[in-house]
């Protein structure tokens, strides 16, 4: 019967069926098949009690944030400061390109959002001062997966609700390992443009900078709110969520002056469609995993461990083999959703730290989001900037081993992932 | 004749959400202005916080419909984008059958939740109201959603290439 349930769930997955459905599905055989005797009425009672909860509503607030500065000004501002200050250096559009995606990702917690939003920006720099086409989408690419790292983070969040782990100390392992990442990524892009003598602007004057760093100065608010009051302890996630929104819309309407009713209207809209696309797959998954938990799944992969005189590293390899597998056909929710229920109580048995834990599945997930052949990243890059996508998989090729030894020192080093939320006291 | 009614639900669709949407924001900022300015009235606009995540569960599903008309539920079409024209449209009504079929039924579901719900009595802890009304919006929301499925039966949109580009907004 688990055959015929999975091979069930892999057609329906690769005819294109929509992602709640494949969720659903197996749910439902599976409530036939083991529990017949169980009414259906405690699938949707699952699935609203699942989502009736205070963190999930800082997905929505999150979203409507980066929805507000995506259309504005902040992004474009954001990624002119960062310019101005270090265009100069040898790589230094490369580098821009990388800066402002983590600038980006610190106010919106959305990969996507942050190719769409910088890539139109950088593109044509980055060819201007001699980049190839291959390495510009490249960059592009990769380095709007810093998003999913860098707080606030909508992956992580999904994983602090599944998991129950403290998404304060989430965003905290979060801003150290999505840094890292970052500086790696600018490693890189300084020695290919070292070698290949290109990508450098001209020196910026000061006076240019300040005003630079004036224009900028209402958009450097928004991660100064929402980190500071989270690291702080003085808002939780939701709350610094919130209060985001409501900076963006001050800042975007009053100081701008860019936020018409009928914008507003469209970002509400499309905050709801964006938020509906995640919470149907919470609430499908809510259900799915309560099946597995009753099938004591988590408990099949403890003993699975066994074989394998329970080693964390064994375990620890095996995860990252499967997220990675899964991020490649998988969007991050889905992928969470599917495999973090049945991994993370082994995880936890196995005396993994739930931050740590959370950080390999984060780093995971952005790896996958620019892996070929289905890296959600390598499409948007293509459509948003006209490009084959065989041009942007090539590019993103060394970043992809970049990233790749930056997930082995964060396996292996769990101090990483954990030192910043200690010291920090949460 | 169908066509005008569907225009109007979707201009109903996106009144409703955009309406609750603010709400949940609005709810929600007030309840942390209170806290924090005023906190000794802290406790009694503890309300707020359980409506907005009513309004954020019913905004989400209200919207679903609308979602899968534009073709913003994530799908992995990279495969069946290659199959011929009058094979993506037959797969599509299947599709169609399908989601109608598994969505009518979470929809019925949800309302015999609520109806079991308000037999109780039972009320939400904060808001002192039948605990019922949670699952209005969920039973509505997958009603709407089905119905699109249906009308995917008659007139399947097939997915263009940048369908899925919306994947990862959420991540």
């Amino acid at each position: 019967m688990i055959a015929i349930v999975i091979a069930a769930t892999l057609v329906v997955f690769i005819l294109g069926f929509e992602m709640m459905i494949v969720l659903a599905l197996p749910s439902l055989m599976l409530k036939e098949w083991a529990f017949p005797n169980m009414p259906d009425i405690v699938l949707v009672q699952k699935m609203i009690a699942g989502m009736n909860q205070s963190t999930l509503l800082s997905i929505p607030f999150f979203i409507l944030a980066a929805e507000t500065m995506a259309r504005g000004q902040i992004a474009a501002r954001l990624a002119t400061l960062v310019r101005v200050c270090i265009g100069h250096f040898r790589g230094g559009v490369a580098s821009t390109t990388i800066g402002s995606s983590m600038m980006f990702g610190s106010v919106s917690g959305s990969a996507a959002a942050t190719v769409a939003a910088l890539g139109r920006l950088l593109h044509p720099e980055l060819r201007k001062v001699g980049h190839s086409d291959r390495f510009s989408l490249g960059v592009i690419a990769s380095s709007a997966e810093t998003a999913l790292l860098i707080p606030p983070s909508i992956t992580m969040i999904v994983y602090g609700w599944l998991s129950g782990t403290s998404i304060t100390r989430l965003f905290a392992a979060g801003m150290v390992i999505g840094l890292m990442l970052g500086l790696m990524f600018v490693a890189y892009v300084y020695i290919v443009s070292r070698i290949q003598g290109v990508g450098r602007l001209p020196r910026e004057s000061w006076a240019a900078r300040g005003i630079a760093l004036r224009e900028a100065s209402w958009a450097l608010g928004m991660p100064a709110i929402i980190l500071g009051g989270i690291y702080t302890g003085y808002f939780t996630a939701t709350e610094a969520a919130s209060i985001s929104v409501a900076y963006a819309f001050l800042v975007e309407g009053l100081v701008y002056r860019n936020l018409t009713f009928r914008r507003l209207f469209n970002i509400f809209e499309n905050a709801a469609i964006l938020s509906c696309v995640i919470f149907v797959l919470i609430g499908m998954g809510s259900i799915l995993s309560y099946f597995l938990t009753l099938f004591q799944v988590p408990n099949m992969v403890l003993a699975l461990m066994d074989q394998f005189d329970r080693n964390v590293l064994m375990f620890l390899l095996i995860v990252n083999v499967s997220f990675l597998i899964a991020g490649m056909f998988l969007d991050p929710s889905s992928a969470m959703l599917i495999l973090v229920p049945p991994l993370y109580p082994a995880a936890m048995a196995l005396g993994v730290d739930p931050v740590h834990f959370g950080m390999i599945v984060t780093l995971n997930i952005a790896c996958a989001m620019i892996t070929p052949p289905f890296g959600l990243d390598l499409f948007v890059a293509s459509s948003t900037l006209n490009k084959p996508i065989v041009t942007v998989i090539m590019g993103v090729l060394p970043f992809i081993a970049v990233n790749l030894v930056m997930l082995a020192v964060v396996t292996l080093v769990p101090a990483l992932s954990t030192f910043f939320p200690a010291l920090l006291g949460l | 004749m169908i066509g005008r009614l569907l225009d109007a639900l979707r201009l109903l669709e996106r009144t409703a959400v955009v309406l609750l949407f603010a709400a949940m924001l609005g709810l929600f900022f007030a309840n942390i202005s209170v806290r924090i300015v005023i906190p000794k009235y802290a406790s009694s606009i503890a309300w707020a916080e359980e409506a907005a995540r009513i309004a954020m569960i019913w905004g989400v599903f209200l919207i679903a419909g609308i979602t899968l008309e534009r073709g913003r539920h994530i799908a992995m079409t990279t495969l069946t984008m290659q199959f011929s024209r009058p094979a993506q449209r037959l797969l599509r009504r299947v599709i169609g059958v399908v989601g109608g079929l598994l969505f009518g039924y979470f929809g019925y579901l949800c309302w015999s939740m609520m109806v079991r719900v308000f037999k109780t009595g039972q009320v939400l802890p904060d808001l002192q109201m039948p605990a019922g009304y949670l699952y209005l919006g969920p039973a509505i929301g997958f009603a709407l959603l089905a119905l699109r499925y249906v009308v995917e039966i008659f007139d399947p949109q097939i997915p263009d290439p940048m369908r899925g580009d919306e994947r990862g907004a959420e991540a």
